[in-house]
């Protein structure tokens, strides 16, 4: 009797706790439509595929999402609802910030020893190690719509692996430390960039979810 | 390349004692892959950069080897490249066996070239040891295949082995030596003739003469 009085105790707690973790988890069609997009666009030629493993590379493939939108409208409407010269400086910003990304990734090379260019980025950038990626579940298939887009992604590709390495490997974690808050910092910047460029082109903007601890593990750091 | 066979470049993320495999990181890619413990040529610490070839691709996984044929052809290949850049030798076969200690590559003399003599100052033990605690044994390759099982059954030396019959209809080859050597080409639990077998892609069967 008292086995019986057990399982009857147990197993509401256990039904509740699945319901629970049913909600938090998107359902399964839901997750083998985004599987099926992904490998439908990783076959298009210009599609790059992202696996950024780290916290800070998802939020930064996310706010690429939206700021590769907003460069894509201000350019379409260039002399049209925007003015030309609001158009340069948009584009200028989104340069200034590419090239950032690019002094961080020597920063990041640097560090770790590792070219990044030179080791072959896109040497194993085939289309069976594109799906390969593109299979993981949390990895994004972006087809950029502008080449500021398309700069930026093949900058988050080079700069993540980059940062794995060096958190995992560091052995001088004080060096390690200012490339990890240096990269925080450049995502809250980007997110203020792409807010920027997308209330320019009058879009929407949502502000993807856990930017907030990003800004606040920012703020700590500094 | 990301395809079978492939030499590439890795850093070990992680590596914990418990489990069986290292997390390896390729270089310059944001793939990660596995190599096995037991596929390891080397003790191997988190942050130590090699090379390895690609074992194997399935569910999404890539298995790296340090101790597979493909590997040690392009290990070697890696190291005489300064040859093949010069069109003096070419790497033609490489086989091993699991715990033999050894891999026997097979390599041909282009133009007229001695590709033992040749490719010997390029097969440094220190170079090797880089990579892999295996020993790379360079084999002679020939088109008769009588002859390219003698050149393979080194360090068996050639004057204990007595005759090499081929029968071709059983794709089986029969190798006579000296009694008293009969150890020496069978190797450690049978690795030498084992390694020989693999290497000239036929039955290879060691007897004692007379």
């Amino acid at each position: 009797m008292s086995e019986v009085d057990v399982v009857e105790t147990v197993e509401p707690t256990e039904a509740v706790e699945v319901v629970e973790a049913n909600v938090q988890r998107r359902d399964t069609a839901t997750t083998a439509r985004i599987a099926a997009r992904k490998m439908r666009d990783v076959e298009n030629p210009a599609s790059i595929v992202i696996d950024p493993r780290t916290r800070e590379g998802h939020m930064m493939v996310k706010l690429m999402f939206l700021y590769d939108r907003a460069v894509s409208a201000i350019r379409m409407k260039a002399g049209l609802s925007i003015t030309i010269d609001k158009v340069n400086e948009s584009l200028l910003q989104a340069n200034e910030f590419t090239q950032r990304l690019d002094a961080l990734t020597g920063m990041f090379s640097e560090m770790s020893g590792i070219n990044p260019y030179g080791t072959g980025t896109f040497q194993y950038e085939t289309p069976e190690a594109k799906r390969l990626l593109a299979a993981r579940p949390r990895s994004y298939v972006f087809i950029p719509q502008s080449e500021e887009g398309r700069k930026v992604a093949l900058s988050i590709k080079r700069i993540f692996p980059l940062l794995i390495h060096i958190r995992t490997t560091s052995t001088d974690f004080a060096r390690a430390g200012a490339a990890i808050t240096s990269i925080i910092q450049s995502i809250v910047d980007f997110c203020n960039l792409s807010e920027q460029l997308l209330k320019t082109a009058k879009l929407d903007y949502e502000i993807p979810k856990g930017m907030g601890a990003l800004v606040s593990a920012a703020a700590a750091n500094i | 390349m990301l395809k079978i066979g492939h030499l590439i470049p890795a850093t070990v993320i992680k590596a914990l004692p418990d489990y069986s495999a290292y997390l390896m990181a390729i270089l310059g890619t944001e793939h990660m892959a596995l190599l096995d413990r037991t596929h390891a040529g080397l003790h191997l610490r988190v942050g130590d950069n090699t090379i390895a070839s690609v074992y194997s691709i399935k569910d999404g996984r890539i298995h790296l080897s340090q101790k597979s044929a493909p590997f040690y052809r392009r290990l070697t290949e890696l190291l005489v490249s300064p040859l093949l850049m010069e069109e003096k030798v070419k790497v033609v076969h490489a086989a091993a066996v699991e715990g033999a200690g050894f891999a026997k590559i097979a390599v041909v003399g282009l133009n007229g070239c001695n590709p033992i003599a040749e490719c010997k100052p390029y097969i440094k033990p220190e170079a090797v040891r880089q990579y892999t605690n295996t020993k790379i044994t360079l084999v002679r390759y020939s088109s008769d295949i009588e002859q390219y099982v003698r050149n393979a059954f080194y360090p068996g030396h050639t004057d204990d082995l007595k005759e090499v019959i081929y029968f071709k209809e059983m794709d089986q080859i029969n190798v006579f030596v000296k009694p008293e050597r009969l150890g020496l080409f069978l190797g450690k639990g049978g690795a030498n003739v084992a390694t020989v077998s693999k290497l000239v892609g036929k039955q290879v069967y060691v007897y004692p003469a007379g």
